[in-house]
């Protein structure tokens, strides 16, 4: 704490006033992202351009203060969150499209752009931003090259990693470079590949080269639902194994359906187990034959109530209730904890039995919204964190969750990251040579390690545990209770 | 550190309310003050996040906390965007009370709040006169050199762009009657028509065509005289008493009037008189009259949009865009009613521009209050209007219509604005051969 | 190191020492030549390369060995061909896991018992392994629909320059956890690690396919019609043009450059998909067009990828360019124009891409000369081209760095290869910028 005030100065002098902020009552808004990690940096700086943050960075670097990037802080595994300290750079302000180039479809943009937004943008010419996680009305490029994010629409299109070709960043001591470029292919090192989902512990990047997809002719999408959800995972199975390739593929179970129906009306069927939300894209004589097959698979697995949106708003309505069903679960309980574990797509029963076991287990309701078609599962663990060890408990069950993943076949993260949330897991996938493989290649970028230390590998003063007993302690005893 | 959570008379923040946000960060960037800083202080979440941390006992609501609240233009866009369904206009009126009552507000609020919400809105007879002082300086060619003095400069802090502000008044104001004018041709309902506070007297041609509008459409029109301004003001600052007080005589008027429907053309009110059941409930005597008449309030363009409408045969020969009121969009849901009835009238072309929905900064005292950031707002509006190179903006607000107008005079364009009412009225006036509208 | 050595050491299928001139790299002789079958031998060997200092070159199927920079020194080459096993495949996933040294053709063949494939592409798929594939970060005509090796690798095993065999990602299709060791590997040409094992996400076969050929007068014609393909709702999943020397060594028809469209998806549709391209083709001055079926239209797609590495006679120089799929076109045009007798120059462009191949021919035992390289690589420079020399004599390597200009990165590279393989066993000085 000491070293705040001359960092504060230092800030000060780089952005102005204005953009930085170090007052205890407003760096408190700053202490959490959208997961349930929690922890106070120094101070946040808000800088306008790659300049600035250069300045910053060097500054940081001079000071010997830890640095973390900061979107919109919607993340879901603490990467926002300064679990060591230190400086936070939020880039919300570096929100420019600098340039859509719809000849050699791509776009170029600072790293605080909302998702959506590119995606409207490109959308006027005819293009689109395909990776689109749930959070897109809210999230930017910078925090989605940082987790690698991905959406619905992944399934067919890929994940941020796929869409996206270079990046201007800023390393640990301020020096600015170029990873990639426009081009397709790499020269060297595929570096912006390996760039994206490093979640901020290489360089912050402050200018991003995207591709932009022709938007599809013609889109179909389906609600089909089904009475548990073993039907409706065997619908998924039958539909990949099919050789289908729809544009999404989504599910969510009984007590997801209950919840955005409380919230939203969207018109999803409340006496249902589950139900898969199909979207078919390309032209529309091709959508056709692909929709028949489809309603024959689903069908014959089991669904009742198949309908198809009729127009573009039931589409929306529909595609707007998915991706606000996490939200909506807030109307269930106050909190959730989302574990974003994947299995390959033939186990993708048996996980969720297990996941459901595990919820009685630890007498936790749990619900499922998740990118079924690529095995990406979202078991929402719900509970209120001002009952007293009901985190703890929340977060053994997780663990559980993600080992039963791991056994599966599968991995701690889809697209969400690993952060402070499941580093202590790493082990379960990754040997400690791998593990000391990857903060090798970590060194080549960040020296120091001081972008966003204590993320991605077990050990530091990390932890849920830990940091939420810290926000209770901050509470006073008995506040919560 | 404060143990106890922020105590008071009226319904404390309720943990059910505060804790239904699980701070995912989805209604950022529906948040003009966040879109426009990049400050999570200024955004919803870190807002409730303040609330949470007051209600927790972490931290004492001082200037600085109530700085955050008061920069909130209770626009409730957030509320819109919001998946959990996190009802964010209550929790902000909390929080401004509980900071009020505190005492951490600016001399600035106080101020405002004491000449302005507590001193005039309460009596509208007091306004209409100020009003009336005003015209006439208006007329006078007073204006021209007091501004051109800059005297308004030493005036204290945003009273000078209070002055800016002032729409020209019209020659008449509009004023509650006794009676009831008749329906042209068959009564199918009896409405009543909230008169408000600052409409009849900035915008008299217009409540004089909501007039005309609902009784072509066969509604018998009543002003009642006993209303007064909706509260809406007061309590978004607040000030839940004053608001409670003035919802009572509102109340009051329109029940005794014996009204099916009480339609408003200002959005800012419908929403305020919408939520005058919840305002009351704890009250014994109005709890379930407050409820009735809350269930009874309807915003104009909803109301037309739902009846078997007499489509308007007359042109409006014009290209225009709709600005969302952010009191009709986000707190009464209302978005596609008043398109419905703009892209039904006959030579009317709808562009939307961008960002129809973000609020222009107007929201209430806002532009006193908070004046740079409603500056700002404006600008970033006045550019997405004039991008869609429209001949006329139309809102459904009075607040919005000042705040627009203003912004479009600074920047010398000639884009009108209007309220939807005056277009639809525009075309019945435009009809040919002996209109049946043409009563007054 | 010798043969003697590695097999002490536990590498017992190592090459007898009169037949390592086969695997000289630029004429220079490897000291040793190991096949091993394990990755425990594969580890053994580059301890035991590492241990004495000498250099270890991963060798999969030997088809695209000319790309880089002459070995500074002789050092072990590592033929990874007995690690052939199909460790994992799980239709029903769309996933498969194999070992680095199975042969491409071998995996499509496996695959397509299921109606599955895996969109890479590699000059005689027969003998090129899929680490080879994965190293080069090789694409061919397909890339512009289905993307690059990087976007179907899902799980990677590496043996390190240190012995030790680590691994990145994992077997499902969506995968954060950790950093995506993935992308680093591929396309590092061997000099990180040695790629043992790679597990991908594969698609299933398009049930049909047909590929338009449309011959024009002037390749501007062509390259324009291209784009205009590609940017129509018609949507080939490849456009490519090639010059006259290039389709004629592709055993078209001869006469005059040529336009490739291939269609894939369901018949009906790749049909009444071949008719619209046809009909523009011909409004933009295409001629005899033609419609091959898919086998047909498989070998030749086979013979352009072939094209710049192999075939009866491969080329005495060959340079990649990449750019701007906007610059294409112009870039294309302006190689087309140069003239270097007695070479025959074959283009090859991939306008969606944006990716052009210019191959010369011949030169009747005058070898091509580093004047003349300079003169084809120097076109980049005004499209804001990189370019990358594929192919070409041992001499001109010598004199320039088959890579051009560095990239902007190159210090992190630099830092890169030193954190994971500071002694310089893995593949050394061959890759960009002498890493
Ligand atoms: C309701 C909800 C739904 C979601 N749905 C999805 C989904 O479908 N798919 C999905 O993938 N994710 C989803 N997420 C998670 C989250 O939205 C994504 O991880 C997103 O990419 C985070 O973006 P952000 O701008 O909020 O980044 P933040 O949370 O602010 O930061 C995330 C990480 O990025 C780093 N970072 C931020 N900016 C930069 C930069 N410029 N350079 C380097 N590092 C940077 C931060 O340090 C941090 O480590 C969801 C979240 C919520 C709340
Ligand atoms: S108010 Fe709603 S949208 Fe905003 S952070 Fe809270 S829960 Fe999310
Ligand atoms: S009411 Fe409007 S200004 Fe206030 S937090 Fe919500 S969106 Fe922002």
């Amino acid at each position: 704490m000491s070293k705040r005030r001359p960092l504060v100065k230092g800030l000060e002098a780089i952005v102005g006033k204005e953009r930085v902020v170090h007052h205890p009552e407003d760096l408190l808004v700053y202490e959490y992202d959208g997961s349930i990690d929690r922890a106070m940096p120094q101070a946040v700086v808000l800088p306008d351009s790659t300049g600035e943050v250069s300045r910053v960075l060097a500054l940081a670097y001079r000071e010997g203060v830890a640095v973390v990037g900061r979107g919109s802080g919607t993340g879901l595994s603490g990467g926002a969150v300064a679990s060591e300290g230190g400086l936070q750079v939020a880039l919300t302000r570096m929100n420019r499209i600098l340039e859509v180039d719809v000849e050699n479809r791509l776009a170029v943009v600072e790293p605080g752009v909302i998702n959506l937004r590119l995606d409207q943008r490109a959308r006027r010419s005819g293009l689109r931003y395909a990776p689109d996680p749930s959070s897109q009305k809210a999230c930017t490029l910078g925090g989605n090259v940082a987790e690698n994010a991905g959406g619905p629409h992944c399934l067919a299109y890929g994940v941020t990693s796929n869409h996206v070709l270079g990046m201007e960043v800023v390393l640990e001591d301020g020096a600015v470079t170029w990873l990639g470029g426009m081009e397709r292919d790499s020269h060297g090192y595929d570096l912006r590949g390996l760039f994206v989902g490093s979640e901020g512990t290489f360089g912050l990047a402050t200018k991003i080269v995207t591709r932009l997809l022709p938007t599809p002719p013609a889109a179909k999408t389906y609600l089909a639902a089904f009475s548990d959800m073993r039907s409706a995972c065997d619908a998924v199975s039958a539909v990949i194994a099919g050789g289908m390739v729809p544009a999404a593929l989504e599910m969510v179970d009984a007590l997801t359906i209950r919840a955005v129906q409380k919230v939203a009306h969207a018109g999803l069927p409340e006496e249902a187990g589950a139900a898969l939300l199909v979207e078919l894209e390309g032209e529309a004589e091709e959508l056709e034959e692909t929709g028949l097959e489809v309603e024959a698979i689903l069908t014959g697995a089991g669904a009742f109530n198949l309908r198809w949106a009729e127009s573009e708003e039931e589409r929306e309505r529909l595609w707007s209730a998915r991706k606000g069903a996490l939200g909506a679960l807030g109307a269930l309980a106050p909190n959730y904890y989302l574990v974003d574990g994947v299995v390959p797509r033939t186990r993708l029963t048996e996980a969720l039995e297990r996941v459901s076991e595990i919820g009685h287990r630890y007498d936790l309701p749990i619900a499922n919204v998740f990118h079924a078609g690529d095995g990406n599962l979202h078991p929402c663990v719900l509970f209120d964190e001002r009952k007293p060890g009901a985190v703890e408990r929340v977060m053994e069950a997780g663990g559980d969750i993600l080992k039963v993943c791991v056994e599966l076949g599968g991995a701690l993260s889809g697209e969400h990251g690993i952060g402070l949330e499941k580093k202590a897991y790493m082990p379960l996938v990754f040997t400690g040579e791998d593990m000391e493989m990857m903060k090798t290649v970590r060194g080549a970028f960040a020296p120091l390690g001081r972008l966003n230390p204590g993320k991605g590998f077990p050990g530091g003063p990390a932890g849920h545990h830990n940091l939420q007993r810290g926000a209770v302690m901050a509470a006073g005893p008995g506040a919560y209770v | 550190m404060k143990g106890e959570p922020v105590v008071s008379q009226d319904a404390p923040i309720t943990a059910e309310d505060l804790y239904r946000c699980v701070h995912c960060g989805l209604c950022l960037s529906a948040c003009p003050t966040y879109m426009e800083t990049g400050l999570e202080t200024e955004s919803p979440r870190g807002r409730i996040a303040l609330m949470k941390a007051v209600h927790e006992g972490r931290l004492d609501i001082n200037r600085r906390v109530a700085g955050h609240w008061d920069m909130c233009l209770a626009c409730r866009a957030c509320e819109t965007a919001c998946p959990s369904g996190v009802p964010y206009g209550r929790l902000i009126e909390t929080a401004r009370r509980d900071a009020v009552e505190q005492g951490a507000v600016s001399w600035r609020h106080r101020m405002v709040a004491a000449l302005f919400l507590r001193g005039l809105l309460p009596r509208l007879r007091m306004l209409r006169l100020l009003a009336s002082a005003l015209r006439l300086y208006q007329r006078r060619g007073l204006r021209r050199l007091v501004r051109w003095s800059r005297i308004l400069k030493l005036l204290p802090g945003g009273l000078d762009r209070l002055e800016a502000q002032l729409p020209e008044l019209p020659t008449r104001f509009f004023a509650p009657q006794p009676g009831v004018l008749r329906a042209v041709g068959e009564t199918r309902m009896k409405v009543g028509l909230l008169s408000g506070c600052v409409m009849p007297v900035a915008q008299a041609p217009t409540m004089d065509a909501a007039a005309r509008i609902l009784r072509r459409n066969g509604c018998d029109v009543a002003t009642p005289v006993g209303q007064g301004c909706c509260g809406a003001l007061n309590l978004h600052s607040g000030d839940p008493k004053t608001a409670r007080g003035m919802a009572r005589r509102n109340i009051d008027a329109f029940l005794d009037a014996g009204v099916d429907r009480i339609v408003t053309a200002s959005a800012g009110c419908g929403s305020a008189m919408k939520e005058y059941g919840e305002l009351l409930e704890d009250d014994p005597v109005y709890a379930e009259r407050a409820a009735r008449a809350a269930a009874m309030t309807v915003d104009i363009t909803e109301f037309l949009a739902g009846l078997p409408l007499d489509p308007p045969r007359g042109r409006v020969d014009a290209r225009a865009t709709y600005q969302d009121p952010c009191h009709l969009a986000h707190a009464q849901r209302i978005t596609e009613a008043p398109r419905t009835l703009l892209r039904g009238t006959p030579g009317l072309e709808l562009v939307e521009m961008e960002e129809a929905s973000r609020c222009c900064g107007a929201a209430g005292i806002y532009t006193i209050t908070q004046r740079r950031m409603s500056e700002r707002l404006l600008a970033s509006k006045m550019e997405w209007v004039l991008a869609a190179g429209v001949d006329m903006v139309v809102t459904a607000n009075p607040g919005c219509a000042i705040q627009l107008e203003n912004g479009l005079r600074e920047a010398g364009s000639p884009v009108r604005v209007c309220h939807v009412v005056d277009v639809l009225d525009q075309a019945y006036q435009a009809e040919e051969g002996p209109s049946p509208s043409a009563v007054q | 190191m010798s043969e003697a050595v590695l097999r002490s050491a536990g590498v017992p299928n190592a090459l007898p020492e009169d037949g390592l001139s086969a695997y000289a790299i630029d004429g220079v002789a490897p000291l040793a030549v190991a096949f091993p079958s394990t990755v425990e031998e594969v580890s053994r060997t580059v301890r035991l390369a590492a241990g004495k200092g000498v250099g270890v070159t991963p060798y999969g199927g030997g088809v695209m060995m000319s790309l880089g920079n002459p070995p500074p020194a002789p050092g072990v080459v590592m033929v990874t061909r007995s690690l052939s096993r199909v460790v994992e495949y799980e239709p029903a996933d769309l996933t498969v896991t194999v070992e680095a040294g199975v042969a491409l053709a071998e995996l499509q063949g496996r695959l397509a018992e299921e109606g599955q494939f895996l969109p890479l592409e590699a000059p005689c798929p027969e003998r090129a392994t899929v680490g080879g594939v994965l190293a080069t970060a090789h694409s061919g005509p397909l890339s512009f629909a289905y993307g690059m090796p990087r976007d179907w690798l899902i799980g990677v095993k590496v043996v390190n320059a240190n012995g030790a065999v680590t691994k990145g990602g994992g077997k499902v299709v969506k995968n954060v956890t950790g950093y995506d060791m993935n992308k680093l590997y591929t396309g590092s040409l061997g000099t990180l690690g040695v790629i043992v094992e790679a597990a991908f996400k594969v698609a299933p076969k398009p049930p049909a396919a047909r590929t338009l050929v449309a011959g024009f007068r002037h390749l501007a014609d062509a390259l324009e019609r291209a784009s205009a393909l590609l940017r129509s709702g018609v949507g080939p999943n490849a456009a490519i043009v090639v010059n006259g020397a290039a389709s004629a060594r592709l055993g078209l028809e001869p006469g005059g450059c040529r336009l490739l469209a291939l269609f894939q998806g369901r018949q009906g549709i790749v049909d009444s998909r071949v008719g619209r391209a046809w009909a523009a083709v011909k409004e933009g001055g295409g001629r005899r067009a033609d419609a091959l079926s898919s086998d047909d239209g498989f070998r030749t797609w086979q013979r352009l990828t072939d094209l710049p590495w192999a075939g009866a006679e491969p080329p005495s120089l060959s340079v990649r360019f990449s750019l701007l799929p906007s610059k294409t076109a112009a870039l294309a045009l302006a190689l087309d124009s140069l003239e270097v007798p007695p070479f025959t120059h074959g283009l090859v462009a991939d306008v969606g891409m944006g990716a052009v191949r210019s191959l010369w021919w011949g030169g009747q035992g005058v070898p091509i000369s580093v004047e003349t390289v300079r003169r084809v690589t120097g076109i980049a420079e005004s499209f804001g081209s990189r370019w990358v020399i594929e192919g070409r004599p041992a001499e001109v390597a010598r004199e320039l760095d088959v890579w051009g200009p560095v990239p902007a990165a190159m210090d992190i590279m630099r830092r890169v290869k030193a954190a994971l393989d500071p002694e310089r066993t893995l593949n050394p000085g061959r890759f960009v910028g002498g890493l």
